[in-house]
């Protein structure tokens, strides 16, 4: 019997080892916790791009500044963030998990909304009764927020993309030279003009490409905004599939639509950047245009915090360019005459460039399963709401806000009003002019994936060698496929 | 045997053949040495290259041409690494994880394997066999239930009985120790060897009245000593590797491992190779030292429980 | 009354036993038995990993996967990748067991600094590569430079990309096979080599007719393991790739982990299930096919 008793025991040994990390003692009931004033705490979750410590540094200062405000003080909450990779997919399993593990403010990467609104929370009848005016936000930012009707979120801010130059390339290019020969870097607002001075700004030796022009390598995720500038539209935002038949036929009828056609343009115009041999492979990153071995990349308004170890101090953003001529190259389809439509506008009209929008939104998760909605969590809704409405909606709070993290407010008021606009001589004085063109990217669920696998590896193997009606036709097939998918259409 | 070696010599007919066969055998020695040296190169170099960028400052990573000796001394990255990340609470939890998980293996393991080759109660076999199986079995099947199972685990993390109304182990590092606490292949592991102990000793301390888990623990586990510690280091490595899956169920900033340390300096729009090397080098460190004290066990564990089957 | 006693005492052992493998039973059938079935479940299913919503659907998983150009996709990488990265790994392997098993002074150095990869961590080993295979401030293209060759794309570009990862595991895999050969090759009896050099055989000829064969089972238990881990490819392709560029890296099981908890997730639970079941009938199809090799060889051998 001792043998028995001995190994008995030596098994309750193992059990109670990881019984004891198994967090004894946790009432589901109530998860609030308090800091050692006795206000709440409240969890926000931000993307990896805050696990950066110079993005995380700021903006927890920020929030120490927040914090510290009478107005938090009187709200009875404190804020703390964390920063999570895998953000949308860590969240749905939190948010399927309950209350407990979930974050009570999130900073949401506006475009994926459409794909999580099982766990965003509606906010329309929280923005009624207290009366938010959307009008005071960036219309584009805003509605990226808003699927079929309902609001999950308030925009944060406004993050356009855009093309930053080095201008000490650009002036040391120039240095002698008179007219058509110089880069005119005030004008680089059409697709061709970006082509000119990106071969212009391209250095060779008999070994190889010594500094990049323009950087191609990460193109592929700035081909929407391209698509944009030419006025085209990849995705049928009321259909939730790309433009023209589904299914690719052969001949004209992958084209039977002027959408199609600019899309069409847009590829053919990154077939040509690739053609240019515009940059070597290892001039992707932000060290090769901090170092001066690219002289043109591409970033968002947060891209100088990024920048501010390297060197190169002189350079400005521009927004993307608008198409000016068709790119089609007929050798690529055979069999088929693909004309860029003639009368149509080639692009915006002059000046109006712009491109694709970015940015966070401040929203609430909810818990998938209604019966976890508990009272708990309700108070820190109602907790949450009100900070989110301190945050946005209080001039001298927001103005905190935009000023510590140097981004752009959606609350368009201050752009004319507030000196940080006004007086900006950075990029975001550079790009604010053209803020209003700036565009945000489809509303349909399975966009995030149709951009980031679909688009971007087929633009990939067209850089490696695919022709652009090859291409275009696997976007739409396999677009198309996810879209299905994520959209539940079978 | 002895024989046949003395008459060896007196085989070599003259002195000058016996001196081409020094020379050939030196020559020859001097290939399997540069063979070996040009092997050791290559494998090591990216340790040489982790070390040297982890110790030079980020001008000097992030210029040209690429030298290969850093001319200015750093201990930034690695200051970056304390200060930017909560590495000794990641490096708790990775050793927490890691030696619970190496403990339940090494404990039950061998405690299963002793039971099966040395005991042989009715239906070892088919038990057995039932769970060599499922080695074969890619982890990848079980990953969204094993997930499941470990949210609705009864009486944890605030269920019920029947595993609702709480997180069970969501969150907890018991989740990232309790899927590989026992596994299959430290049973068959050790069955090796204990198989290839005699069973004699078994016998005759069982008619002294010997109890069958004093049999085990005071008699046979010393004998597996090797087994057990290669084992170990097995089951240390794969658990202080672990990677998927801390990464589903591990979500706060207290719950971390040292494995998903790296995010900090590496996101969708930057790395930073600096301190991303200076951290690759300090999660090294464990492992090197172990594997260093047991080197001498190692091979002979490996030789004994590997392989045969 | 004796036969009584001894019944008893069978009984006994049998209870103890039973005890003792307890708590590994416990753990196969709560971690493997149930979630395997679950999963088996799950893949007739349309619903989310909570088994919430759940929708029957036969077997319209199963059929969307023949469907899925892109699981096929990386089946057929992963396909290339084990052809190119599991005879690599052994033979290399091998080979580097032959090297440090030589009684030579210093065998045992070099026996660590093969190992070294091994015992390094995966995602930390990549991260290095990644630094190595920089385009830019890479030191291989450096090397490729020193001997007058043009750079390489490495991971950048998807004719290369698979390769380089190929590179990297089996830079990092070979140690922990060399262990095994080494073990393997300590049990070869040592007569078997004197009585060959009588007979005037050089180093080659032994190590082709007495070395390989005597190390048969074992290569065979090697080639299996290897296999069947080259088959389940992810923490490298995470860190390095993403799977890309133009998909020339995504594994199944980087597939399956994206439908399932990935950026792909929400309520896929049923198909990547069925998608990690065709990849288990694969896997299993052909370490049988390997299974048979090594009976025929055996029987051959005898």
């Amino acid at each position: 019997m001792k043998k028995i008793v001995s190994s008995v025991a030596a098994l309750a040994l193992g059990v109670a080892m990881i019984g004891s990390l198994a967090g004894c003692g946790s009432n589901p009931n109530d998860y609030s916790e308090y800091d050692k004033d006795g206000r709440l705490i409240l969890k926000i979750w931000a993307t990896d791009q805050y696990a950066n410590a110079e993005v995380k540094a700021k903006f927890d200062s920020y929030l120490e500044k927040f914090n510290a405000t009478e107005e938090m003080k009187e709200l009875g909450v404190t804020l703390r963030m964390s920063p999570m990779s895998l953000l949308p997919s860590t969240l749905n399993t939190a948010c399927l998990t309950g209350p407990q593990k979930m974050p009570d403010i999130v900073i949401w990467d506006r475009f994926s909304t459409p794909s999580y609104t099982n766990i965003l929370m509606p906010l329309d009848e929280l923005i009624e009764q207290d009366k938010i005016d959307k009008t005071e936000f960036l219309t584009e930012a805003y509605n990226e927020l808003n699927v079929k009707g309902v609001q999950y979120g308030l925009p944060l801010d406004a993050d356009p993309w855009g093309i930053y130059v080095n201008m000490d390339a650009v002036n040391e290019y120039n240095e002698g030279k008179e007219g058509a020969d110089r880069i005119d870097a005030d004008n680089l607002n059409t697709w061709s003009a970006i082509l000119d001075a990106g071969e212009k700004l391209t250095k060779r030796n008999d070994k190889g490409i010594t500094r990049s022009g323009l950087n191609t390598t990460s193109a592929d995720g700035q081909f929407f905004s391209f698509v944009y500038t030419g006025t085209g539209e990849l995705i049928d935002t009321r259909e939730g599939a790309t433009y023209g038949d589904t299914v690719m036929k052969e001949g004209a009828e992958l084209f039977n639509d002027a959408q199609s056609l600019r899309v069409y343009d847009a590829l053919a115009f990154f077939k040509e950047l690739y053609k240019k041999d515009l940059c070597d492979t290892g001039h992707g990153g932000t060290d090769a245009f901090g170092n001066g071995l690219c002289a043109m990349t591409y970033g968002s308004i947060y891209f100088p915090q990024e920048l501010s170890k390297y060197a190169l101090k002189n350079y400005k953003m521009v927004p993307y360019p608008a198409r000016d001529r068709t790119y089609v190259n007929n050798e690529d389809a055979p069999g088929e005459k693909i004309n860029a439509n003639e009368n149509d506008k080639f692009g915006m009209k002059n000046g109006q460039v712009g491109g694709m929008l970015g940015g966070y939104g401040l929203t609430i998760p909810q818990p998938v399963n209604k019966a976890m909605r508990t009272q708990n969590w309700k108070d820190h809704v109602e907790k949450a709401w009100e900070v989110i409405k301190l945050w946005l909606m209080n001039d001298e709070m927001n103005e905190l806000y935009f000023t510590e993290n140097q981004s752009i407010t959606c609350r368009t008021d201050f752009w004319t009003t507030n000196e940080f606009y006004t007086q900006n001589t950075g990029v975001i004085g550079d790009i604010l002019p053209y803020l209003e063109y700036y565009k945000m990217r489809p509303s349909v669920a399975g966009y995030e994936l149709f951009e980031s696998s679909v688009v971007r590896s087929q633009i990939q193997a067209m850089k490696e060698g695919n022709t652009v009606y090859k291409t275009y036709g696997n976007i739409r097939s396999s677009g198309n496929e996810v879209l299905r998918q994520a959209q539940g259409r079978g | 045997m002895k024989s046949l070696f003395k008459i060896n010599p007196k085989l070599d007919p003259a002195g000058w053949d016996r001196k081409k066969r020094i020379m050939r055998e030196v020559f020859s020695k001097a290939a399997l040495y540069l063979v070996l040296v040009i092997m050791a190169i290559i494998m090591c170099l990216p340790f040489y290259w982790s070390i040297i960028t982890a110790i030079r400052v980020n001008d000097e990573i992030y210029s040209l041409p690429v030298t290969l000796f850093p001319s200015k001394f750093t201990l930034e990255h690695f200051r970056r690494v304390f200060n930017e990340i909560p590495f000794f609470r990641m490096l708790l939890n990775s050793l927490i994880t890691t030696g619970v998980g190496v403990f339940t293996n090494l404990f039950f393991g061998s405690l299963a394997a002793y039971a099966f080759s040395k005991i042989r109660f009715r239906g070892h076999k088919i038990i057995f066999n039932i769970l060599l199986s499922s080695m074969m079995i890619p982890g990848v099947i079980t990953l969204i239930p094993t997930f499941f199972v470990l949210l609705r685990f009864p009486l944890a993390g605030g269920n019920n009985f029947v595993g609702q109304g709480g997180i069970g182990f969501y969150d907890n590092l018991a989740a990232v120790i309790l899927p590989g606490a026992i596994g299959v292949y430290g049973i068959f592991f050790m069955r090796q060897f204990f198989v290839s102990l005699p069973d004699d000793l078994a016998e005759s301390a069982r008619i002294d009245g010997a109890g069958e888990f004093r049999i085990y623990f005071k008699i046979y586990l010393p004998l597996v000593l090797p087994g057990l510690l290669t084992l170990g280091i097995f089951t240390f490595q794969s658990g202080w590797n672990n990677f998927m899956w801390p990464n589903i169920v591990l979500q706060s900033p207290e719950n971390q491992l040292l494995t998903m340390a790296f995010k900090a300096f590496q996101n969708s729009r930057n790395t930073d190779f600096g301190p991303l090397m200076a951290l690759s080098i300090m999660m090294a460190i464990p492992v090197l030292i172990l594997f260093v004290c047991m080197q001498k066990y190692f091979v002979q564990g490996v030789a004994l429980g590997g392989v045969k089957e | 009354m004796k036969g009584k006693i001894n019944l008893s005492m069978k009984a006994r052992r049998d209870i103890v036993g039973y005890i003792f493998v307890l708590p590994a039973l416990l753990c196969f059938v709560i971690f493997v038995l149930i979630p395997l079935i679950l999963s088996l479940i799950l893949s007739f299913y349309k619903t989310d990993m909570f088994f919430m919503d759940m929708e029957a659907v036969g077997f319209a998983n199963f059929g969307r996967v023949f469907r899925d150009t892109l699981f096929w996709r990386s089946i057929g990488n992963i396909l290339l990748y084990t052809l190119m990265a599991v005879p690599m790994n052994v033979i290399l392997s091998l080979v580097l067991a032959a090297l440090v098993n030589s009684k030579i002074r210093g065998s045992k150095v070099f026996r660590l600094l093969f190992y070294l990869p091994s015992i390094t961590s995966t995602v930390a080993a990549s991260i290095v590569w990644l630094w190595l295979m920089n385009p830019a401030y890479g030191l291989l293209n450096e090397i490729l430079n020193a001997f007058g060759l043009p750079d390489a794309t490495w991971l950048s570009h998807s004719k290369t990309a698979l390769v380089s990862v190929t590179l990297i595991t089996v830079w990092q895999g070979v140690g922990g096979n060399m262990i095994i050969f080494v073990a393997a090759l300590q049990n070869v009896p040592q007569q078997l080599y004197e009585a060959a050099k009588l007979d005037g055989a050089g180093v080659f000829t032994m190590f082709f007719r007495i070395t390989i064969p005597m190390l048969m089972p074992t290569m065979y238990f090697i080639l299996t393991m290897t296999l069947i881990g080259a088959f389940q490819l992810y923490d490298q392709v995470y860190v390095l790739t993403s799977g890309g560029p133009a998909n020339a890296t995504l594994t199944p099981v980087y597939l399956i982990w994206q439908n399932s908890f990935g950026e792909n997730a929400g309520a896929q639970a049923g198909y990547a299930a069925a998608q990690s079941f065709i990849l288990f009938l694969i896997i299993m199809a052909v370490t049988i096919v390997i299974r048979r090799f090594d009976r025929d060889s055996a029987k051959g051998g005898k």
